[in-house]
């Protein structure tokens, strides 16, 4: 993908609308990005989820307008209380996604704009959100992309990485003042595993019981949508830990029609990271191929080859572990009659 | 004169108070900007713009400025922000971005914002990084009305130099030593041409165009109504604002010049993605109070 703004998005920029959607706490501020008129329509309204709708390096305002200029029309905007919108945003927390708000913007989007069926991506509590409106809206949502959400009910590490040798060695070389911060963090810790272990949740042992209700509510929901649903996650982030809860615990569970619709991808190294916007752009890149993908040729990208545009990001080589967030790691059933059926 | 491309905005209905959100052009690229009608009876005849700052501050401030801009707009000013190009909603391409740029483009504003007020004269209001932006667009101009500078940066050279020590901040949060220090990242962004920061990137047009910015001697010829608010963990006002204040003061004797102490620290170019962005009561009733003192 090229970073610099092409004419293509210039051109989808001139184009863009500003608009004010209704919302349960006021009005919510938002752009529109219709679609470049020469390029094939491609059916789906893309809701790009962000905190304020051009957080990190403006990907967003880059993903639109490069989805724009590929067929697709897409909204951003922003959550009540953040950025231009109305109401009070008291506090964010990773399992209290503001369905609402993407709920609000589905239904102006059709209201408004006749569009039919949607795409909803978002990194971390956005990916959150995007999945919680799959409750409401299931029926109206074609693919929900979910890059590095967290999924237990608490902050803080599952109770399989509380200790691990990565963290002992960084407490041994590190300053005073970080091992009272690593300290502080595994006093929080116990307090939220002694929270769990006073909770019972029939049929769940205690580690699946770390696992967010909200998130397996949203995820069933999913599911029964027949949405496709993209996840993508980096090994070595806290974000993964959780996620393997949910391949552990929830995707096991499922049909292989069901499974076949719902792509796990792992990249090496972190992807959840503030610090390395080089590591996030790959990822935006990533999740905008795959929504690309879905207008194109349903579940080519749930296989295990990496798309082209991938591999030219990568500088056409074929990545190694030594790469830090760089080689996906696709999970999908082999059976490729899976990868068929919808 | 920037042109406000009504067709295109396709504004379905004004937003709180009238707010109309709109792309115009600048230097033949769409800039997004808002225009917040004055809410009283009584308009008042200047409009104020606010400047916004950059980069990663730009997430944790943008919030202050849609408040501050609604605040101005109860107190009888219209007011219009705006994004600079490759920032915000605004089409443009940060790699060749500079402060040069920055400012044209706060010029643009100031005239889509009389354009659509009638107002005569602008209150510029500036934050952080953006007050430099406006002090050099005042220069450049003859119909600065007043100034707000909010948390200002002195000279172009800090927001780069505390962008970077950032970087170093986020590798002790995660326990590791840093392994460079912020003159020789300085150094490697002059020589690679842009640098890595927390979510995103500098790039060396702008850190050479910005860099040797100073907002004394941008306004070293202003003598208007000036409020400077500081945002310091600090009893007493740091001594580059106690510079401004007092040179501002001995240039003309009756410049009315305010200063307000906001005693809070913030961490302007950490990113947080699970805190709401920064409001402030204290900075919008100061604000409030000093646009209530000006016509």
């Amino acid at each position: 993908m090229d970073w610099n703004e092409t004419p293509a998005e210039l051109a989808r920029a001139w184009a863009e609308q500003p608009l004010i959607m209704p919302g349960q706490q006021g009005e919510l501020y938002g752009i529109f990005t219709p679609p470049a008129p020469e390029a094939p329509p491609a059916g789906m309204c893309v809701i790009l989820f962000s905190r304020n709708r051009w957080w990190h390096d403006r990907l967003t305002v880059k993903g639109a307008r490069w989805l724009a200029s590929r067929g697709f029309p897409c909204l951003r905007f922003d959550y009540h209380g953040l950025g231009e919108s109305e109401g009070i945003c008291q506090a964010i927390h990773g399992d209290r996604p503001f369905t609402e708000d993407a709920v609000a913007a589905i239904r102006y989007m059709r209201k408004e704009f006749g569009q039919q069926r949607f795409v909803l991506s978002g990194f971390c509590f956005d990916g959150r959100t995007a999945l919680s409106a799959t409750e409401e809206e299931g029926d109206a949502i074609e693919a929900v992309v979910c890059t590095s959400p967290s999924v237990t009910g608490y902050p803080g590490e599952p109770l399989t990485y509380i200790v691990s040798l990565q963290k002992v060695r960084t407490f041994l070389t590190s300053s005073t003042s970080f091992k009272k911060i690593m300290l502080q963090r595994a006093l929080r810790h116990c307090v939220n595993l002694m929270r769990l272990a006073g909770k019972s949740r029939p049929g769940e042992g205690l580690l699946e019981r770390q696992l967010s209700i909200n998130f397996k509510r949203d995820f069933e929901a999913l599911v029964r949508s027949k949405a496709r649903g993209f996840f993508l996650q980096g090994r070595d982030d806290s974000q993964y830990h959780e996620f393997e809860l949910v391949e552990r615990f929830v995707l096991p569970k499922l049909t292989p029609e069901q499974r076949a619709r719902i792509t796990v991808e792992v990249w090496p190294g972190n992807i959840h990271s503030h610090d390395r916007p080089e590591v996030v752009r790959k990822v935006i890149e990533r999740t905008l191929s795959w929504i690309d993908g879905c207008r194109q040729a349903p579940f080519t990208l749930a296989q295990p080859a990496p798309v082209p545009s991938f591999q030219k990001m990568m500088g056409g080589r074929a990545g190694t572990e030594s790469d830090e967030a760089g080689v996906p790691e696709a999970r999908v059933p082999a059976d490729p009659a899976l990868l068929r059926a919808k | 004169m920037p042109e406000l491309i009504t067709e295109r905005s396709a504004v379905r209905r004004a937003g709180v108070g009238g707010e109309l959100p709109l792309f115009f052009s600048s230097a033949g690229r769409p800039l997004y900007g808002v225009f917040h009608p004055a809410n009283t009876a009584i308009g008042k005849k200047q409009v104020v713009v606010i400047c916004h700052t950059i980069g990663a501050e730009h997430m944790l401030t943008q919030r202050i400025e849609v408040l501050g801009a609604r605040v101005a707009a109860n107190a009888g000013f219209a007011a219009f922000r705006y994004n600079a190009r490759a920032h915000g909603d605004s089409a443009g391409e940060p790699r060749d971005l500079t402060f040069e740029d920055i400012v044209e483009d706060a010029c643009a504003a100031a005239d889509m914002a009389r354009e659509l007020s009638g107002a005569s004269r602008i209150i510029w209001v500036g934050v952080r990084l953006g007050c430099l932006i406006a002090a050099e667009a005042m220069c450049r101009r003859d119909d600065a009305g007043a100034l707000a500078l909010w948390e200002p940066l002195h000279r172009g050279g800090d927001y780069f130099r505390a962008a970077v020590r950032s970087i170093i901040f986020a590798q002790i949060a995660k326990g590791k030593r840093p392994s460079i220090n912020v003159d020789d990242m300085l150094k490697q962004l002059e020589r690679d041409g842009e640098l890595s920061i927390l979510t995103g990137y500098v790039y060396r047009p702008l850190y050479r165009s910005a860099r040797e910015t100073d907002l004394a001697r941008s306004l070293q010829n202003w003598n208007g109504n000036t409020l400077i608010v500081q945002i310091q963990r600090r009893r007493t006002l740091s001594d580059d604002n106690e510079h401004l204040r007092s040179t501002l003061k001995q240039r003309v004797a009756d410049a009315k010049v305010s200063a307000v102490l906001i005693s809070q620290e913030l961490p302007w170019n950490i990113p947080s993605g699970d805190r709401p962005q920064w409001t402030s009561d204290d900075l919008l009733s100061a604000t409030k109070e000093w646009l209530d003192g000006l016509e």
